[in-house]
């Protein structure tokens, strides 16, 4: 125990930056980053407000008939598919590809002691979600039902207990993948098909479910409203087969009999086994994992005089070669590949299960919206290419990404443009498949003519592109580039919270210009023409904005 | 080749000078050695030459060009090795290397050359086609090295370079700073290895608390100096 509170207390100051974040210690030139960050706090409390409101009035109505289980069930259910889906990634970087494993691996330490210590670092971001998202449909249901100290107690133990199976079960999952794809030569490229892989057998096999269940006809079923008013575990019975801790944690918190209390228990203990389980797993090969991923592959060939000749005959400029090595760092590491690429590969993959599953019935609702929204329909879908971009974290992590190799490209003799475009060319291809596929499957769905087509895309691609360079600007002014793992990298960079806030204003004031535009021109042609003239004017000034960020800041970062 | 001019640049809100108004000047065809107990100043002047550091005062001239008017040309001038070599670890020392012959505008013809050239005298050709990733310490020196290398620069710049390289592998550094030098280029590099700055450099400057306290070819520093030891005698006397 003292050997485990030991590790996690290095691994807590480490890997939170808690000495980083002490006053004296806070990087003055950063503080600006803090004020932003403060200035978004009444904002998502704003929309944190909305979901409270949201919750409460479905607490009233699920305690008004009852079937208070069940909600708490139903967000246990999404809460643990969101942390078992994110945990993939948390625990291949946390546990797998941090510089501190290879600190914590020679020392006389238990692998328990590292690997809880690790777990605790990863379910502490995720518990954040449990007491955000979980306990106010518990404190609720509390005080709807004026329900008292042990109640409360079991919510507080229900909240902490949350992430941990969703969380273990990720976490022994990626166990048993890294030591079977070690046997690989390709390793990071199976570690991140098995990944893709892993995540799309999840929102394969949720959205199946859901389909088997809204085929299910309750409201023709006579004894449905009776069984609703008589029995209050009627609803969540539904979770008996798609998640069985869930059905537990509901039925625990429906009050009444032993066979609650009984399926309470059996949560608990669900989720302890969960953990011990993980920590056996872990005890008998993590080990064998981290060392099989380290090692060198020994079978690479040495290069023969052909394939010198054959390599250093492929010269390229500078934009693709700065735009090749973006790439090559992208796909060889798992958590860049997952992070930035995911979405031209899961978002296909959701359509799909969708057109499968409910075809018809998206068909229908997309072509009421195309009847309804005619106008607008070109920059709809161009917005939710945009925004499916904005939400990517490739352009605003470029530099960061390259971590301590950063220094590299700002000793290179190429100017902040060749920077920028060289840098922008990967997220232009993700957004180019994108607009691709999601055109495609417009295409499908509605009978679009040739110039909506090329609308659409037109507006898609030139869309991204002020996007793109903004997020380069965001993350070339201060990239993070002292890291361990990839993880904090692209997800735990306030780079990526930055950019957002930078494409909230940009995309915002895009759709009011354009609001403004239809109301003030007769002619759809005109508002068109003249809004294709204002993005081109926008690209051509975030070009010119992260070009001079570059040409600024290269010079004076201190790593 | 390299003319620094009252060159200053502050830490800490300028509480703490880093490198305290110094100048100095590497001749075409010369070897500088740069020397200086830890935190003296010197990777924090290497860093203002090469371009990661903005000067705060003070300019740099690399062939003629200031390098804060124009950087690129400047940059396509000289090469940079730093102290702890620290590259794009997830791809093959060939794709590295042709990325630096790429942005450097080197032609295939001598991009091959110079590959096979100093792959074979640093012993790393057999490597090439690996991940950088599994290169030891020594081999990711070594493939900097060689990027450094690729465009035959005019000024071959150095932070601690023998740090982690095999005994043979240092000596063949150190003929080839000494060939380079032969060819007209210059090379200027920082080192703890009194011996080897002894043996190769044409002139050394020493630097202790950002201020150069003695600069010259050995025999002018033991001159002015009126001493007679050894350079790491020397060197101890200054900096205590």
């Amino acid at each position: 125990m003292r050997e485990f509170l030991l590790v996690l207390k290095i691994s807590l100051i480490d890997g939170l930056n808690l000495n980083g974040m002490k006053p004296k210690n806070i990087d003055k030139k950063r503080l600006w980053v803090v004020a932003l960050i403060i200035l978004c706090i009444p904002s998502i409390g704003i929309l944190y407000r909305g979901y409270l409101n949201l919750i409460s009035n479905f607490s009233e109505a699920f305690v008004a008939i009852s079937q208070e289980g069940f909600l708490v069930a139903l967000s246990y259910n999404v809460i643990s598919l969101l942390t078992l889906m994110f945990g993939f990634t948390y625990v291949s970087s946390y546990f797998y590809f941090s510089k501190s494993t290879d600190t914590l691996i020679p020392l006389p330490l238990k692998n328990s002691s590292i690997l809880a210590s690790k777990f605790v670092m990863i379910y502490l971001y995720e518990l954040v979600f449990s007491i955000l998202f979980i306990s106010p449909i518990l404190f609720n249901i509390g005080k709807l039902q004026s329900y008292g100290f042990l109640y409360y107690f079991k919510s507080i133990v229900s909240i902490l207990l949350v992430p941990v199976f969703p969380l273990g079960l990720a976490a022994i999952i990626m166990i048993f993948l890294m030591r079977l794809t070690n046997l690989s030569a390709k390793k990071d490229l199976v570690r991140s098909f098995t990944l893709y892989l892993s995540m799309i057998v999840l929102i394969g096999a949720q959205l199946y479910l859901r389909k088997i269940f809204s085929e299910i006809d309750f409201t023709s079923n006579n004894d449905f409203f009776m069984k609703l008013v008589t029995d209050n575990t009627f609803l969540i019975e539904s979770f008996a087969y798609t998640n069985p801790v869930a059905r537990w944690l509901g039925l625990g918190f429906v009050s009444g009999d032993v066979s609650n209390f009984l399926n309470y228990s059996l949560f608990v203990i669900a989720n302890l086994l969960t953990f011990a389980g993980f920590i056996y797993v872990g005890n008998k090969i993590y080990l064998e994992g981290i060392i099989g991923g380290n090692e060198v592959a020994s079978t690479t060939k040495v290069i023969t005089d052909k394939e010198l000749d054959n390599q250093v005959s492929k010269r390229s400029n500078v934009f693709f070669s700065i735009a090749k090595i973006d790439f090559l760092t992208i796909i060889k590491t798992p958590i860049f590949m997952i992070n930035c690429i995911g979405v031209i590969i899961i978002l296909p993959v959701i359509l799909l299960f969708s057109l499968f599953n409910e075809g018809t019935e998206i068909k229908q609702q997309i072509l009421n919206l195309q009847a309804n929204y005619q106008d607008i329909l070109p920059l709809l879908i161009a917005g939710g290419i945009i925004l499916i971009i904005a939400m990517s974290t490739t352009q605003s992590t470029t530099f960061s990404r390259d971590g301590k190799a950063f220094w590299i490209s700002r000793i290179i003799p190429v100017s902040p443009a060749q920077h920028v475009i060289g840098r922008s060319i990967v997220p232009f291809f993700i957004s180019l498949a994108l607009t691709i596929i999601v055109v495609g499957t417009s295409v499908y769905f509605l009978e679009l003519e040739v110039v909506t087509i090329i609308l659409i895309t037109g507006l898609a691609l030139l869309g991204v592109l002020p996007i793109i360079f903004l997020g380069i600007a965001v993350d070339g002014y201060s990239p993070k580039t002292t890291w361990d793992n990839p993880q904090r990298a692209v997800k735990q960079n306030l780079n990526v919270l930055v950019a957002f806030v930078v494409y909230g204003v940009l995309i915002y004031g895009l759709w009011k210009l354009f609001d403004l535009m239809q109301s003030s021109f007769d002619s759809l042609s005109i508002v068109y023409g003249i809004y294709i003239v204002i993005l081109m004017i926008v690209t051509v000034g975030s070009f010119y904005i992260a070009s001079k960020v570059i040409d600024d800041k290269f010079s004076q970062h201190i790593n | 080749m390299l003319k620094i001019n009252e060159l200053s640049k502050s830490y800490a809100k300028g509480t703490k000078k880093a490198v305290d108004n110094i100048s100095f000047e590497v001749k075409q065809g010369e070897i500088f050695g740069f020397l200086g107990p830890n935190g003296a100043g010197k990777t924090t002047t290497i860093k203002q030459i090469v371009g990661l550091l903005k000067p705060e005062s003070g300019t740099i001239l690399i062939d003629g060009i200031d390098n804060q008017k124009d950087k690129i040309e400047s940059k396509s001038k000289i090469s940079y090795v730093p102290d702890n070599p620290e590259i794009f670890t997830k791809l093959t020392g060939i794709q590295y290397l042709n990325f630096m012959a790429d942005v450097y505008s080197v032609s295939a013809k001598d991009r091959k050359e110079r590959i096979t050239k100093y792959a074979e005298l640093f012993e790393i050709r057999d490597a090439l086609n690996q991940q950088i990733t599994s290169y030891s310490h020594g081999m990711q020196q070594k493939i900097v090295l060689i990027g450094a290398l690729i465009h035959d620069p005019k000024l071959f710049i150095l932070d601690e370079p023998m740090v982690g390289l095999d005994p043979k592998s240092s000596y063949n550094l150190k003929e080839l700073m000494k060939e380079r030098c032969q060819q007209g280029n210059s090379v200027f590099f920082s080192t703890h290895v009194l011996e080897v700055a002894e043996k190769i450099c044409d002139r050394l400057a020493i630097i202790n608390n950002g201020k150069i306290i003695a600069m010259g070819t050995m025999d002018e520093i033991k001159k002015e100096l009126g001493q007679d030891g050894s350079l790491e005698k020397i060197f101890l006397e200054l900096t205590e």
